[in-house]
């Protein structure tokens, strides 16, 4: 099947061919549903919040006129959409906030580790990070999102968008060391 | 190690890692509520199955067959008016598409039928085409 820019799809959906939506959802799917995921904490609810966030870009995509990118708008009603709501409902008091991020804590060493050992120990460490953490790693690191465009979607100034990824790779690096000394600990 | 190295090495790290994907059915659910909530919205944006350029080329058909009717003078009782209106010689014209609808009458059966069929496959593929049916 011939790839199109994904413009071409919006255009479509635009113009009536609903059909066309379908591209746009397989596209971000994984995205959306690990940030309502690590949000509610439970695959059903977090499939029903992905998919009232899709429903929500499809009726707002007339409203997308293409000054920023797409994605940048589209993460951007996922942050709101799903950060409010741990907001409202008080979810993701992590226990995180309890642990003490030590400064020492500023790098990892993963390299004696296979590629699935460490891809494992990053997963779970990722698992423990609070959900605003979580999405800002993601959007910065996984989805190669710039600081300006982390501060469009999440409509935090770019400068606290720097401090919070500061703060949550330090969390990051705090996890995966303790996860380390753990496994340490255990084969000694 | 600078930070931006540090930064570059958690990037390498954290991209390894796979992100939780939804049931196999999410993508088919999404859409499902989308037809579900706007159904005549979609029928009416929807682009009509038989384009312009259908309704132009029938136009131009039903404008042939009207002004050969006019000048063949059959059935429409207005002879003597358009007598009278154009005093021209109309014969000629008139024989020549006498000659052709002649000329087509003679066309074997067999491609009349091709062209029928022809024109029944283009419109398919049009219908088709619209309806997204081969994407």
């Amino acid at each position: 099947m011939e790839k199109h820019d994904e413009l071409y799809y919006i255009e479509k959906v635009k113009s009536g061919q609903t059909q066309y939506f379908s591209y746009i959802v397989e596209n971000y799917k994984e995205i959306v549903f690990s940030i309502a995921l690590k949000v509610l904490k439970n695959r059903d609810d977090a499939e029903e919040m992905a998919q009232e966030v899709f429903i929500k870009v499809y009726k707002s995509l007339h409203s997308f006129r293409g000054t920023s990118k797409f994605s940048t708008w589209l993460y951007s009603i996922t942050y709101n959409h799903c950060i409010s709501h741990t907001r409202k409902k008080k979810y993701d008091v992590s226990s995180l906030d309890d642990v003490q991020v030590t400064e020492e804590a500023d790098d990892i060493n993963l390299d004696g580790f296979s590629d699935d050992e460490r891809r494992e120990y990053l997963e779970a460490a990722l698992k423990k990070l609070p959900a605003e953490d979580y999405t800002l790693v993601i959007l910065y690191y996984y989805k190669d999102q710039s600081v300006e465009e982390v501060a469009a979607a999440t409509n935090l100034s770019e400068s606290n968008v720097k401090v919070k990824l500061h703060r949550a790779r330090k969390k990051l690096y705090t996890l995966l060391n303790d996860m380390l000394s753990d496994e340490i600990h255990a084969l000694l | 190690m600078k930070d931006s190295e540090k930064d570059k090495k958690l990037e390498r790290l954290i991209k390894e890692t796979r992100l939780e994907k939804p049931g196999s059915k999410f993508t088919l659910n999404v859409m499902n509520e989308i037809y579900a909530m706007e159904p005549a919205k979609s029928v009416q944006s929807g682009f009509p199955v038989l384009g312009r350029n259908f309704w132009i080329l029938v136009s131009m058909f039903a404008a042939l067959a009207l002004i050969l009717v006019v000048l063949s003078g059959t059935g429409t009782g207005t002879e003597g008016l358009f007598n009278n209106l154009l005093p021209v010689d109309t014969g000629n014209v008139t024989r020549g598409y006498r000659n052709i609808l002649d000329q087509l009458g003679n066309v074997p059966l067999s491609i009349a039928a091709i062209l029928t069929a022809s024109s029944i496959l283009l419109m398919i593929e049009r219908f088709m085409a619209k309806k997204n049916l081969f994407a």
